[in-house]
């Protein structure tokens, strides 16, 4: 079971927290975040990103965000992808390397993980998001075939929270607010550390993904606080 | 009109959004609250039959089946296998090998990176690799005979899906016999006409009602009973318990012949006759000599039941070539035990009724032929074979042998064979002179050295040049020999491909790994009780396959697929079509079953499958008492043994012929080729490792389980006990780690220092996870598998079997800073 650990991101400051927040970029990022954490990037994916696709998200997250250390780790292992002859391969296996083989060596990216308890996948984290989940309406589809606890199932559900906060008025809104502000703090920013920890400390041929995480962290973070002081 | 930089972001953003965002990965059901209260279901286990908690799709809770009275603290594990974080959860390739499939480097294998595929991907791999196999070599290219203990369940049984699938395709290269019997069952039917290690026994209520003395040689039944090859209900504990308070009360006297006090000889609170490890056949031969100069044993009963003993008591009188004379005397400077003790207990076992059962460690070392032979002889020269309470046993420890059997008829199981008038894809049997069937622990003898040509039970076994392997539910890194001359031999295969459901030491030395789902995910059907065959138990699916695991049938269905004979493969029924199938024909076989008298009469009928399958289970009641042998003793021409005269034969003539140098016409005392106590090489490796089934998991089966590791593990190691005096002489404490080693190989593990260990023999129990810290040979074991330091030879030319207790190691005390556990970390990375 992966022990609790302190994170070197656990000061960050909560960058941009003072402006007004787009809550339909903020969906369009976690989305993205999801997607990038929920599978391998095949071959046209990849290029789209040599191509600097991502550059508008990776500019908002620098901007709004104020993570720009974390934008540039991730910048910077993008474009070291060309030592690789077959960056799409290598890529997929530290995917596996950090997210699909035994999870007691790699980043499980599952949150009952990071909970201290003995019980493995499908602990109590996972058993918090179905109840999520199923009192928003959503289940995780069936051909993902993931517990509810993957990172990328909670940051798509966090999507459709802010989605819905994005196009909420009156008194919906309040409660809806403080209860993503309830999500990120003990539900993502509560383990992403450990996460990161643990990533930082797997050898992968690219720094691509433990950057991901760590942007992922600094993002969940600052967003946050944003959140709490809307 | 001015726009702000985060408005022209997040426009851009939009923009890349279509390309940079895929499907999400939720979707919409109505709203609802989590309000199930949960189900119990029956399933079934090795470990012991259960009934499941499952609430919120998850196993929430496990209790033993209600017949179960005596349940095993292993259970506690079922949770923590069906979430344990080692779970395969995706098929996965090597990177290596999918970037350059055989022509790769080979010597990565075990320490390498794997790349997640789709399904259909990796089974159109597995396909391929079949169609070359057979294409660029031949049947004698393709190795999928290993099978081990798969799960529980008739239907999934995973050796025959994976045999019957990879048949259909090609023939390839089977294997014969195991690893836990491979002496016993080759030597036994020479002997007494069948394997017996597998045999049903005499029933325990007739040994508790007879018996004035059992011996337990080399036997631990109190451990080794709390598994069972199908769902155990542990029955033989009600007797284990009434035997203790015989002993207790004195009118049965037990005797544990062993170098080590056991969990069994210390819950019966019985006596220890200590002997020094390997030596028991010429402690055996002394006890003969005993029985004959004194006059004790029984010529009336070798009369009328057995051949050969001319022979053989002339060598035990010196009279034959090697002239020496098996005194008592001569004994005692081998075995350790005084001569006067080897002559009182001979005189013992005669005086009375002895029952004589003995375990399967012995003969899992060099010449392991030869006690079992040997014990044979000595229950023959006893008289007792055939009477109630008398006599010898190879199995009382294992799967409830010696509870009665019903002697209803078991459901049978999916087919491991091709149908018959069928033939698979690719017809050519030519093996090109190699043997079609090797014996299984000579594989990896057979990878080093293609084209070798070994004696083999009567027989020429030339070896095949094997390059492809496919296991499945089957670790042979847990229970192959010498994992460093393991690791040369892997790098000789081109392919291997594993299907299980855990990350264990096979998968990482294999390029495909496709993820199994555990018997708790999926529909099957089982006896209960094992040999007791007590009843039908329903293995309800608890939840659904975990991540992205499949079941053996749905896994081999869709291989089959790939080759258009899918159908042909499922016999056009699903999974729930073979329960029922096999559940109807169980019921069919069964209509004029009759319960034991005292049974319960109800039980003789079975129900609809519609009713067993809501009830979970159909109970067959207890069966009746046996003795084994009884009808030869009874009726010996009539009633012959399966031997090649119909009687016992104390000397074999046909053995005899072969002419093998390690096993004669009769049963003698060789040295081994490494032995502790003054034995060869013990100046350099005083100590005698002995590598028992382990006493909280099944073989390698749960050593991932966290919680119950915790509760042995020493500073996250296997441990190894020690006794007192040679934890004192190297300055080890209970509780250090110290590094065991031998000229094979080295390893980590935990001290456990005990005075139940004599001076000389520690202990490290097998199916310990191996975890090197890398791929060279010889690297250090980090977590403590004793098989990086036994020794990988054959037992003899006859049965060719592990001779794992074979192995001497030193150990001493680890300094510095210990490497970390790599057992249950999937594959780990090397430098690119």
């Amino acid at each position: 079971m992966i022990e609790p650990t302190s994170s070197p991101t656990a000061t960050r400051p909560e960058a941009g927290s003072g402006s007004p927040v787009d809550w339909e970029s903020e969906v369009l990022v976690c989305r993205w975040l999801a997607t990038l954490l929920g599978s391998e990037l095949d071959d046209a994916s990849l290029e789209r990103y040599r191509q600097g696709e991502a550059t508008p998200f990776l500019d908002y997250l620098g901007d709004a965000h104020g993570i720009s250390s974390d934008v540039t780790r991730l910048a910077e292992a993008l474009s070291r992808l060309v030592m690789f002859t077959t960056p799409q391969l290598e890529l997929a296996a530290d995917f596996a390397e950090l997210f699909l083989a035994d999870a007691r060596s790699g980043a499980p990216p599952y949150a009952s993980l990071y909970e201290g308890n003995k019980e493995g996948f499908h602990g109590e984290a996972a058993g918090r998001m179905e109840e999520r989940l199923s009192a928003a309406g959503y289940a995780v589809r069936r051909e993902v075939s993931e517990p509810a606890d993957h990172l990328a199932v909670m940051l798509d559900y966090l999507a459709t929270r802010l989605q819905m906060l994005a196009e909420s008025e009156g008194l919906a809104r309040e409660p809806l607010r403080l209860d993503i502000g309830t999500f990120l703090e003990h539900e993502l920013c509560s383990w992403l550390p450990q996460l990161v920890t643990r990533s930082d400390a797997v050898r992968t041929a690219s720094d691509f993904y433990p950057a991901l995480l760590a942007l992922t962290d600094g993002y969940c973070r600052s967003l946050a606080g944003r959140v709490r002081s809307a | 009109m001015t726009i702000s930089r985060r408005s022209f972001l997040k426009g851009a953003m939009a923009g890349s959004a279509a390309s940079l965002i895929g499907p999400g990965l939720l979707t919409s059901t109505a709203a609802a609250g989590v309000t199930e209260q949960g189900v119990w279901k029956t399933a079934g286990s090795h470990w012991g039959a259960m009934n499941a908690l499952v609430k919120g799709g998850k196993v929430a809770e496990v209790k033993p089946f209600g017949a179960d009275q005596y349940p095993t603290e292993m259970l506690n594990g079922i949770k923590g296998l069906i979430y344990n974080p080692s779970r395969i959860r995706y098929p996965m390739v090597r990177l290596e090998w999918l970037k350059n499939r055989h022509n790769g480097d080979r010597t990565t294998r075990g320490d390498n990176r794997f790349v997640r595929l789709t399904w259909d991907a990796a089974l159109d791999l597995f396909h391929e690799e079949l169609e070359r196999i057979q294409t660029d070599y031949g049947p004698w290219a393709l190795y999928a005979g290993a099978t081990g203990w798969r799960q529980t369940g008739q239907v999934h049984s995973c050796g025959n899906h994976m045999q019957r699938a990879v048949a259909m395709h090609g023939d390839f290269v089977k294997k014969v016999g195991d690893y836990s019997t491979g002496a016993g069952q080759v030597i036994l039917p020479y002997v007494l006409g069948s394997t017996e290690v597998y045999s049903q026994g005499t029933s325990w209520p007739l040994i508790l009602e007879n018996s004035n003395t059992v011996v337990l040689w080399g036997n631990d039944p109190y451990k080794n009973l709390q598994v069972g090859w199908n769902c155990e209900t542990h029955e033989s504990y009600a007797y284990l318990e009434q035997l203790k308070a015989k002993v207790a009360e004195g009118s049965i006297r037990v005797i544990s012949v062993d170098p080590v006090r056991t969990k069994t000889q210390k819950y019966l609170d019985c006596e220890q006759l200590y002997i020094n490890p390997m030596t028991d056949v010429a402690f055996m031969l002394a006890m003969a000599h005993t029985l004959y100069n004194e006059e004790l044993y029984s010529q009336e009963f070798i009369d009328a039941y057995a051949l050969g003993f001319d022979d053989f008591i002339a060598y035990v009188q010196g009279e034959d070539e090697d002239g020496v004379v098996k005194t008592p005397e001569w004994a005692e400077g081998i075995c350790g035990v005084p001569a006067e003790q080897i002559r009182e207990f001979a005189r013992l076992l005669a005086a009375d009724r002895t029952q004589l059962l003995f375990g399967w460690a012995i003969q899992r070392q060099q010449h392991g032929e030869q006690p079992y032979w040997m014990g044979a002889v000595l229950a023959t020269m006893l008289g007792q074979i055939g009477l109630p309470g008398g006599g010898i046993s190879y199995g009382h420890h294992y799967s409830s042998i010696g509870v009665p059997s019903s002697g209803a008829s078991a459901p049978g199981a999916f087919p491991r064979n091709v149908d018959a008038g069928k033939t698979p894809v690719h017809e050519n049997s030519d093996f090109q002179g190699a043997a079609s069937t090797i014996p299984v622990a000579r594989w990896i003898d057979c990878l080093l050295n293609p084209g070798e040509t070994i004696q083999y039970n009567g027989a020429d076994v030339t070896f095949p040049d094997i390059r492809m392997c496919v296991f499945s539910g089957c670790n042979p890194w847990h229970h192959h020999q010498d994992h460093n001359r393991m690791k040369k031999a892997f790098h000789k295969l081109e392919t291997v491909v594993t299907i299980d459901y855990a990350w264990n030491a096979t998968c990482r030395f294999s390029d495909l790994v496709l993820p199994a789902c555990t018997q708790f995910e999926r529909n099957d059907i089982d006896i209960y009780g094992s040999y007791s065959n007590r009843g039908v138990l329903a293995m309800h699916k608890l939840v659904d396959p975990l991540f992205h695991s499949r079941s053996d049938f749905d896994i081999f269905t869709d291989l089959c697929r790939r080759f258009g004979r899918d159908e042909e493969y499922r016999q056009g029924l699903d999974e729930m079509g073979w329960v029922k199938k096999l559940y109807d024909e169980c019921r069919e076989a069964n209509k004029s079953f009759s319960p034991a008298p005292g049974g319960d009469q109800s039980t003789s009928s079975m129900p609809e499958f519609a009713e067993f399958w809501k009830e979970g289970y159909a109970d067959f009641g207890p069966g009746e008492n046996w003795v084994r042998h009884a009808d030869f003793r009874e009726a010996p021409e009539v009633n012959a043994l399966g031997t090649p005269s119909g009687f016992i034969e104390i000397s074999s003539r046909k053995i005899a012929r072969y002419g093998y140098d390690d096993c004669r016409g009769y049963p003698t005392w060789m040295e081994k080729a490494e032995r502790s106590h003054g034995g060869p090489n013990s100046d350099r490796y005083p100590l005698w490792l002995q590598s028992v089934h382990p006493d909280k998991r099944l073989h390698s089966q749960m050593c991932e389980s966290e919680e119950l590791r915790a509760t042995y593990a020493v500073q996250g190691r296997e441990p190894i006990f020690i006794s007192p005096q040679d934890a004192a002489e190297r300055g080890i404490q209970d509780g250090d780690l110290v590094r065991a080693y031998n000229d094979r190989g080295q390893l980590l593990a935990g001290a456990v220092v005990s005075d139940d260990f004599p001076p000389g023999v520690v202990r490290i129990q097998e199916g310990a996870w191996y975890g090197p810290v890398g791929p060279e040979i010889g690297a250090l074991d980090t977590y403590g598998d004793p098989n990086t330091l036994t020794l990988d030879v054959g037992t003899s030319k006859l049965a060719q079997a592990p001779s794992a207790n074979t192995c001497i190691v030193e150990i001493e005390r680890f300094e510095g800073e210990a490497p970390a556990v790599t057992a249950f970390g999937g594959p780990t990375m090397v430098e690119i």
